[in-house]
């Protein structure tokens, strides 16, 4: 399939990873863009890959839990307590 | 090495902090926490999917830190370090679990009572927030579901925003593979979320 073996061609992802990063100068912009038109099957692959990028920025962020700190604290406690029997033993 | 203030120990690099640390200032770990500890949360959460393993991954991650304070040397960024610590305890775990998953029993598909919720049950569907989750959950098992080859360089760039060089040092590939990686995951990921949500529309 076209699509995939462009997908593994370097220099193309490089295109389009600065097409999407936005970093693509006026002209490089147009030459990509007239490219996509003739070739669908590029198209409808860049268009998955902006996609699952938009996707991507709606998952919600995980945090840690208020208490998180303070468990990390007295695990390190307890692993240097150990630490310091062990060597003791 | 000069004794900081605080205030004075939050104003540095992560970099310099580690240099502190090694050289006997606990609070500049403590800072360290402070720094990535949302942070690598929202990245092992990818991982595990699970809240109480993420926070076992994390804490684990910041205990390896801890305990090896001086094998760190500063040509390396201290996040490119930490990450490839945090990939390398989540690949694990990943492996673990699938090697349990293999002895689960499956479900039956004909008992109703294991029926997964149907996305297009009109009840469902009325409540707009109800939705937006359906919506989240499966974009959370359509990462789940992404090859691990995808779902470790996509997580990277797309949640943790890192730099595509510091991508290539965590993962060990070549800034290429980096980058296509990332692309065929993000497209891989959008044909996994059009499967889950539009079932229909999959050709016999």
């Amino acid at each position: 399939m076209q699509t995939i073996k462009l997908s593994l061609d370097n220099l193309f992802n490089e295109f389009i990873t600065d097409y999407l990063d936005e970093k693509l100068d006026y002209i490089e912009h147009q030459v990509l863009k007239e490219y996509l038109e003739q070739a669908e099957a590029v198209r409808l692959f860049v268009r998955q890959v902006q996609k699952g990028k938009q996707a991507l920025s709606r998952l919600p962020e995980v945090k840690a839990a208020d208490d998180f700190e303070a468990k990390l604290a007295r695990r390190i406690a307890l692993e240097e307590e150990r630490a310091c029997v062990e060597e003791e033993i | 090495m000069e004794a900081y203030s605080k205030e004075k120990l939050n104003t540095l690099s992560n970099e310099d902090l580690m240099e502190h640390f090694q050289a006997g200032y606990e609070q500049a770990f403590d800072i360290l926490v402070k720094r990535f500890k949302d942070r690598l949360h929202n990245f092992l959460y990818r991982y595990t999917h699970d809240h109480q393993d993420c926070e076992d991954l994390v804490q684990e991650t910041f205990l390896r830190v801890y305990r090896s304070r001086h094998s760190y040397e500063r040509i390396a960024k201290f996040s490119t370090w930490m990450y490839t610590i945090a990939l390398n305890l989540a690949k694990s775990l990943y492996k673990k679990k699938q090697r349990m998953t293999t002895v689960t029993i499956h479900k039956d598909p004909n008992d109703p009572d294991d029926r997964p919720l149907d996305l297009e049950d009109d009840d469902i569907l009325q409540d707009d927030s109800l939705h937006e989750k359906l919506c989240m959950d499966e974009l959370e098992k359509a990462l789940m579901d992404l090859n691990e080859d995808f779902r470790e360089v996509v997580v990277l760039r797309d949640i943790q925003q890192l730099a595509y060089d510091e991508i290539a040092e965590i993962t060990d590939l070549p800034m290429g593979t980096v980058k296509s990686r990332i692309n065929r995951g993000r497209a891989k990921l959008q044909d996994l979320l059009e499967v889950y949500v539009y079932p229909e529309t999959i050709p016999a």
